[in-house]
């Protein structure tokens, strides 16, 4: 797809700050609480009201009730908008020209009811997510290197999950949205163009095979702002997702999530498209779901990526997934029968192992083809947070929901027995540095 | 132990190479020993199958992992 | 355990680092397999790789004693506490700030013999200890977790090339300095990981991968693949119609409210609920607090995780002989493999007990 070229353009944000109007200027951005609060009231329905806070990079605080994490963006030339399907109709998207705030993200945090109409059942509930901003952990996320804005919501009471859910989504993109316009008029301060247009033929083709969670409200990924549920594999030109096409709505385990901001800026595909013209040529992305139901599903899944890779004339295959090991299972296989048919893979997982990385198996599920998988560090160490100045987002962290419940003081030191609370720690976007290292 | 036990899952890669002898297949992976989408007499029905299917499993002498199915229109 | 302190001061007057060796009677010069049934023994002055490693070592530490066995002798059960205390006595007569056996390459008796040993001095005489085999020697599945390993050629032909890491980790083991990973360092992985910070993200890591893959470049995966203990199968039933199976689920189905307070997820315990007299299992008295996937369709009907209904319409027409007066469940997910052994070996008395014997074991 040589006409799919897209325009990158990046506005540095270097400090954010309240103020009466927003604007943008100098690299300074200025939110005004009043003019997010009118340009959102229609969208308040579940929602009561939303307030705001910043954090800046390194900050002695965390944040806590994480949802979503967004990358402002506005489309400025070329069909559709970004995030194509939300507020919009959904043309495909990836070519033109969209501008970015660099340096800057939107976050979403709400402390989502527990109650039994709304997330009782087993997965189905947002366990609290954190975001350390210093020390060990902040290397999980981008978030601790960027200026947020977190929207805290206040909910209504009495609402089901899908209207929080809905809502919250709705409400974050429009800030996001709006924030990002500001660059409009603006020269931006860097630029950078995506095409997949190939120089050197003979270079292997290499796709990215990714799978995301769909398991119901707050396990749910959007495409081109429909819910994945049942979805065939399919295929997307990178620009697409580079312009929103996926967004998630996946609150549900902190550690094996990916946010929006990340499927818009994600790591495995910048990467391959930093190599694309010098050791492989980068063919495509390829779609799925992840948490088939049984095996037999998930093979006919399996089946479908190989089939989608070697259409594109892949020999290369990388396979990355959200999810535990349900979505193993699913990789495991995508990565066995491409294997089985002469594609060559490399994957990234988050292991297990217990605390000091002898016991059993480090993974769920594995195929004897996955002899490339890469670590995205082990997610049953035990984990110690420090106290910090300040927490955004909540008074106190809300644990252990199946045991009636936990709440210690948010800015107080926290020992946790895995990782899983926190914000991007199974790295199953491949996003951080973190890895096992054999002793 | 030497107590036989039959493992019904649908995730049945994962019970083989776990090294579970006996593994039946069945519904899927929110109702092991069910369909939801059934109306409930049929799934009663459907339960029994899986049951019945568990049962002749532990009758059997296995030599190692061996997988059972139930759902004759998806397996094989 | 502690040798001397190093003295500071000239080098002539600097205490030098301190090695006891254990070899096996081919490489202490008594013969191979005609001399593998000799005791324990002291080896008169340094002979055999241990002139090598005081080479290497140029001057910072030097072999105190050789001591050897023979392979048959020392891997007879009979003969283990003598072997030990001739090992103990040594020891303590030279306090060695460190221990070394071998290598053994591929001889699966002496690489069980230089394991054995190695271990005993680390673990039960406090003194740092190292050896050296093929990685496919069976010695090392059995000690390879808790003690250093080095990896060496698969025989005695590479020797020169295997001894210089043996020497270079036992020095470092003497002078006390922190160990580096098993790459870095050449043993081979013990099976410890701890998470650190790559000087490349996993995207580069895991792209890197693939191109070294597709170039015909060797590569190294970050995860190896483990096997399970294989577990032969029971016995089958004998006559189904006399059996009183038990049922289990790791779907978390357990009676309202939780009151084990069973994790959802890592679990480390199991409940077991009383179903005497119980034609069904209702919505609403059972909940499943499984946290890996959606329980609602198993909350509605509990019996998509334990199916008593059918069991009991079973056993109503002599099908099988019984239902187990309880069921059992946890939560299986990221349930970690030891503890789901002793919940195993828990459950199994437990069927014993109540004479069970058979078992329906449900997972989502």
């Amino acid at each position: 797809m040589i006409d799919m070229t897209l325009t990158r353009r990046y506005y540095d944000v270097k400090d954010v700050k309240f103020g009466e109007r927003c604007a943008f200027e100098g690299g300074v951005l200025t939110v005004s609480k009043e003019e997010l609060r009118a340009l959102t009231a229609d969208l308040c329905k579940a929602v009561k009201r939303v307030d705001f806070d910043i954090t800046v990079p390194g900050e002695n605080a965390r944040i806590i009730h994480v949802l979503d994490a967004i990358q402002p963006m506005v489309k400025v030339e070329g069909e559709g908008v970004q995030y194509s399907g939300f507020f919009s109709t959904p043309y495909t998207v990836g070519r033109g020209k969209t501008n970015l705030l660099r340096g800057f993200a939107v976050l979403e945090s709400a402390a989502l009811p527990w109650d039994q109409a709304n997330a009782s059942s087993g997965l189905l509930y947002p366990r609290d997510a954190i975001i350390e901003l210093r020390g060990p952990y902040a290397e999980y996320t981008p978030f601790s290197k960027t200026r947020n804005l977190v929207i805290l919501y206040e909910l209504n009471e009495g609402k089901s999950s899908i209207e929080y859910d809905n809502d919250i989504r709705l409400i974050g993109l429009k800030v996001a949205q709006r924030l990002a316009e500001l660059t409009r008029p603006l020269e931006p301060d860097g630029e950078e163009t995506f095409s997949t247009a190939e120089t050197d033929p003979a270079l292997p083709g290499v796709v990215l095979v990714w799978q995301c969670q769909n398991q119901g409200p707050y396990s749910d990924t959007f495409l081109y702002g429909a819910p994945i549920d049942d979805m065939v594999p399919t295929i997307l030109h990178p620009n697409e997702m580079l312009d929103g096409c996926v967004v998630s709505g996946n609150y549900v385990w902190p550690a094996f999530k990916v946010p929006t901001y990340l499927h818009v800026n994600h790591p495995l595909l910048l990467e391959l498209y930093r190599r694309h013209g010098k050791d492989l040529n980068f063919r495509g992305v390829i779609f799925c779901r992840s948490h088939n139901p049984s095996n037999w599903h998930k093979q006919r899944c399996a089946s479908f990526n190989v089939k989608l890779a070697q259409y594109l004339g892949a020999s290369g295959l990388v396979m990355a997934w959200e999810g535990g090991g349900n979505a193993c299972t699913d990789g495991m296989l995508t990565i066995q029968t491409a294997e089985k048919h002469g594609i060559r893979c490399s994957a990234i997982t988050f292991e297990f192992g217990g605390p000091d990385g002898t016991e059993g198996k480090l993974l769920v599920d594995d195929v004897p083809e996955a002899d490339a998988v890469c670590t995205g560090g082990s997610i049953e160490k035990p984990v110690h947070l420090e106290k910090v100045e300040r927490a955004v987002g909540g008074e106190t962290f809300r644990l252990n929901k199946e045991s009636g419940g936990f709440f210690p003081p948010a800015t107080e030191a926290l020992d946790l027995t895995t990782n899983t609370q926190m914000y991007l720690g199974g790295n199953q976007c491949a996003y951080s540095r973190v890895f096992a290292q054999a002793y | 132990m030497g107590i036989p036990c039959v493992h019904v899952t649908a995730f049945t890669s994962i019970a083989l190479d776990v090294g579970a002898n006996r593994v039946v297949f069945g519904g899927d992976f929110t109702a092991p020993a069910g369909d939801p989408k059934l109306p409930p007499e049929r799934e009663k029905a459907y339960r029994r199958k899986i049951i019945e299917k568990a049962l002749e499993a532990l009758q059997t002498a296995v030599p190692g992992p061996t997988l059972y199915t139930v759902d004759e229109s998806k397996e094989g | 355990m502690g040798a001397l302190r190093r003295a500071r001061g000239k080098d002539s007057e600097r205490v030098k680092l301190k090695a006891v060796h254990y070899i096996n009677q081919f490489f202490a010069g008594f013969g191979g397999e005609t001399a593998a049934g000799m005791g324990f023994g002291v080896v008169d002055g340094i002979k055999g790789p241990a002139l090598g490693l005081n080479r290497l070592w140029n001057g910072e530490m030097e072999v105190a004693k050789v001591v050897y066995c023979g392979d048959n002798y020392v891997n007879e059960d009979a003969n283990w506490e003598t072997v030990k205390a001739g090992v103990r006595a040594v020891v303590e007569a030279e306090k060695p700030d460190v221990f070394i056996a071998g290598p053994a390459f591929n001889a699966g008796r002496y690489g069980v013999a230089c394991a054995k040993v190695t271990d005993f001095v680390r673990a039960e005489l406090g003194v740092p200890a190292v050896t050296g085999m093929w990685w496919e020697n069976p010695a090392v599945p059995m000690y390879v977790k808790d003690n250093y390993i080095i990896s060496t050629t698969e025989t005695a032909v590479g020797m020169s090339r295997s001894l210089p890491k043996v020497a270079a980790l036992a020095l470092k083991l003497a002078k006390r300095e922190p160990i580096g990973p098993a790459r870095a360092e050449g043993y081979l992985p013990t099976g410890h990981r701890r998470n650190e910070c790559s000087e490349r993200t996993g995207a580069e890591r895991t792209v890197q991968m693939l191109v070294d893959k597709l170039q015909g470049k060797p590569f190294v995966t970050e995860v190896p693949l483990r096997g399970f203990e294989k577990v032969p199968p029971a016995p089958p039933v004998k006559d189904i119609t006399k059996t009183v199976i038990g049922l289990f689920t790791t779907g978390g189905l357990v009676p309202m409210g939780n009151p084990d307070k069973i994790k959802q997820a890592f679990a480390v315990s199991f409940g077991i609920y009383d179903i005497r007299g119980l034609a069904a299992l209702k919505k609403g008295v059972y909940e499943s607090i499984h946290g890996g996937y959606d329980t609602t369709a198993a909350s509605n009907d509990p019996h998509r995780l334990v199916p008593l209904d059918v069991m009991r319409d079973l056993a109503a027409e002599g099908r099988i002989g019984g239902v187990a007066d309880f069921f059992g469940a946890t939560c299986g997910v990221g349930t970690n493999v030891e503890t789901s052994k002793k919940m195993g070996q828990d459950l199994a008395q437990r069927y014993l007990a109540a004479g069970v014997q058979a078992a329906i074991l449900t997972s989502t």
